[in-house]
C-alpha cells in the first residue's frame, strides 16, 4: 500500500423520507422551538482513506458492493467533494452536524471486513451527518449557534442529536473535515 | 382495592414489556396501570413509576433520546425530584439517563450515557442471562433494591446499548451510585466478558440517582419474576433452587426479579 492516501467521503441517504429525521425535527420543535431548524436531513457519512492513485469511482464501487452500506432499493449514495453543496439545495442556511460514537465498533468492523476482502483501505470512519436548514435570512453565525444548541444534549429541554458523554459532536465546517 | 399503592407503567410507542412489568407489580401487592405516553394526566396520584423495556420511538436518533423529551416525562421528573420511586428497565434506563434523572447530580442535566456494548472481540446486540448483586451502599436507601438478598441474582439482559458511561472526572462519585454490579454466578466480582456482558464502567448493571429512589437498570426483573422463567441449566444458587421445584411449584414460585417489586411494595407500606 502506498504511503500517501486520499480521503473519499460518501453520504448515504434514504430515498424515502427519513423517519429518524422526521422524529428528531418534531422533538426539536417541541422542546426548543426557537432554535429548531426549518428542515432536518440525515445521512450516514462514510469516509475512507485509500492509496493516492485510487479513483473516486473505485471507492464508490467498493461501497456499493455491500448492500449493508448502500441498498439500491432504498438508499442513494452521493460522493462528496468539499462541502455539503452536493447534498443541500439552495434556499436555506444549512449547517452540518456530525455525530460519532466515541467507541466506534462499526467503523472497526467495516475496516476489518473491507481489508479482509482485499480492498486497500488505510482507514475508515462511519458517522451520522445531520444537515440543519435555517431560514435564508438567518445569519451564518446565528445558524451555527442554533445548530450547536440543537446538536448537543445537555438536558431534557436542550439538544438532541448527540449525547456528549458517549458521542463526539462537531458543528459547522469542522463537521466535514476528515476524521481519520 | 383502593388502598393499594398505585404504580404507573409508562408505555411509549415501541415499549414492549409494559404488560409483564405491570403484572409483576400487581403480584407484589400493588395496583399497576399501563399509561400511554400521550396521556400524562393519567399519572396523577401515582405512588411510583416504571419505564419498561422495549424500543421507544424505534430507538430513533439514539435509544431513549426521544422519549426523554416527551411531555409525560415532566411529571415523572417532578415526582422523582421529591423522592417518588422511579424504575427504568433497559430502554427505560436509557430514557432515565437521557432525561438527566439518573445520575441526577446536577438536576436535569445529562451526565451519563448507555453506550454500545463493547467487550474485547465482541459488539452488538446481546441476549443472555447474567448475575448481578446489589451494592450495599445504594441498596438500603433504594426502594427497588431494599428487598434483594446479598447473594448474586440471575436476571436476563437483551440490549445493544447497555454500557454505562460517564465522563472521566465523574467516575469516582459514580462508585457511590452503583445500584447493581455484574458478578460471577458465585458472587465474585466480574472480570470482563461474559460476566460483565457489555463492558460497562465499574461493572455497573444499574445506577441509582435522584436521592436514591430512581434506579436505571439494564437487566429485566420482570422476565425473572417467576421461577418458571429461569432456564433449567442456570448456574448458581437460584439455578439450584429452580431445579428442586416440582412442576406445580415452578409455576407459582416467585423468582429473583420479583424482589425488586416486593422491595417497592414494602417501601410503600404493603409488605408484599
Amino acid at each position: 500500500m502506498s504511503k500517501t492516501t486520499t480521503l473519499f467521503t460518501a453520504a448515504v441517504e434514504l430515498k424515502a423520507v427519513d423517519p429518524e429525521a422526521v422524529t428528531a425535527l418534531q422533538a426539536l420543535r417541541e422542546t426548543m422551538p426557537r432554535r429548531a431548524p426549518a428542515e432536518l436531513r440525515r445521512y450516514v457519512l462514510w469516509q475512507v482513506s485509500m492509496p493516492e492513485e485510487t479513483g473516486a469511482s473505485e471507492a464508490e464501487a467498493m461501497l456499493r458492493r455491500y448492500e449493508d452500506i448502500v441498498n439500491p432499493n432504498k438508499h442513494r449514495l452521493i460522493m462528496l467533494e468539499g462541502g455539503v453543496e452536493g447534498l443541500a439545495g439552495d434556499g436555506l442556511q444549512w449547517v452540518p452536524v456530525r455525530v460519532h460514537n466515541v467507541d466506534d465498533t462499526v467503523s472497526e468492523s467495516w475496516l476489518s471486513l473491507l481489508s479482509g476482502a482485499g480492498y486497500p483501505v488505510a482507514g475508515l470512519d462511519v458517522s451520522v451527518l445531520w444537515l440543519l436548514g435555517y431560514p435564508p435570512h438567518t445569519s451564518p453565525e446565528s445558524a451555527v449557534d442554533m445548530a450547536g444548541a440543537a446538536a448537543v444534549t445537555r438536558s431534557r429541554r436542550e439538544g438532541l442529536l448527540g449525547n456528549p458523554v458517549s458521542q463526539r459532536v462537531t458543528v459547522g465546517d469542522a463537521a466535514l473535515r476528515g476524521a481519520l | 382495592m383502593a388502598d393499594r399503592p398505585r404504580v404507573a407503567v409508562l408505555q411509549f410507542p415501541g415499549s414492549n414489556c409494559e404488560r409483564e412489568t405491570a403484572a409483576a407489580a400487581e403480584a407484589a401487592g400493588m395496583e399497576a396501570e399501563v399509561v400511554r405516553w400521550n396521556l400524562p394526566e393519567r399519572l396523577a396520584g401515582a405512588d411510583a413509576f416504571v419505564l419498561p423495556g422495549g424500543f421507544s420511538f424505534q430507538d430513533r436518533v439514539r435509544a431513549g433520546a426521544v422519549a426523554a423529551k416527551e411531555r409525560i416525562m415532566d411529571p415523572v421528573a417532578e415526582a422523582a425530584s421529591s423522592g417518588t420511586p422511579v424504575l427504568g428497565i433497559c430502554n427505560g434506563a436509557q430514557i432515565l439517563l437521557e432525561s438527566g434523572l439518573v445520575p441526577g447530580w446536577k438536576s436535569g442535566t445529562v451526565q451519563a450515557a448507555l453506550g454500545s456494548n463493547m467487550v474485547h472481540g465482541r459488539s452488538g446486540y446481546l441476549s443472555a442471562w447474567v448475575h448481578v448483586r446489589p451494592d450495599p451502599r445504594a441498596a438500603e436507601a433504594c426502594p427497588w433494591l431494599c428487598a434483594l438478598e446479598d447473594g448474586p441474582l440471575p436476571l436476563p439482559i437483551a440490549h445493544a446499548e447497555g454500557r454505562f458511561l460517564l465522563d472521566g472526572e465523574d467516575m469516582e462519585r459514580a462508585e457511590g451510585c452503583r445500584g447493581l454490579l455484574y458478578c460471577r454466578p458465585d458472587g465474585a466480582e466480574a472480570e470482563g466478558f461474559p460476566h460483565n456482558p457489555n463492558g460497562s464502567s465499574l461493572n455497573m448493571a444499574a445506577m441509582v440517582g435522584s436521592g436514591g429512589t430512581a434506579l436505571a437498570m439494564m437487566p429485566h426483573p420482570e422476565r425473572a419474576a417467576w421461577m418458571w422463567q429461569l432456564p433449567p441449566a442456570l448456574p448458581g444458587e437460584w439455578g439450584g433452587r429452580r431445579r428442586k421445584l416440582s412442576p406445580e411449584e415452578l409455576l407459582c414460585s416467585p423468582g429473583p426479579g420479583m424482589l425488586f417489586f416486593r422491595g417497592l411494595s414494602r417501601w410503600l407500606g404493603v409488605g408484599g
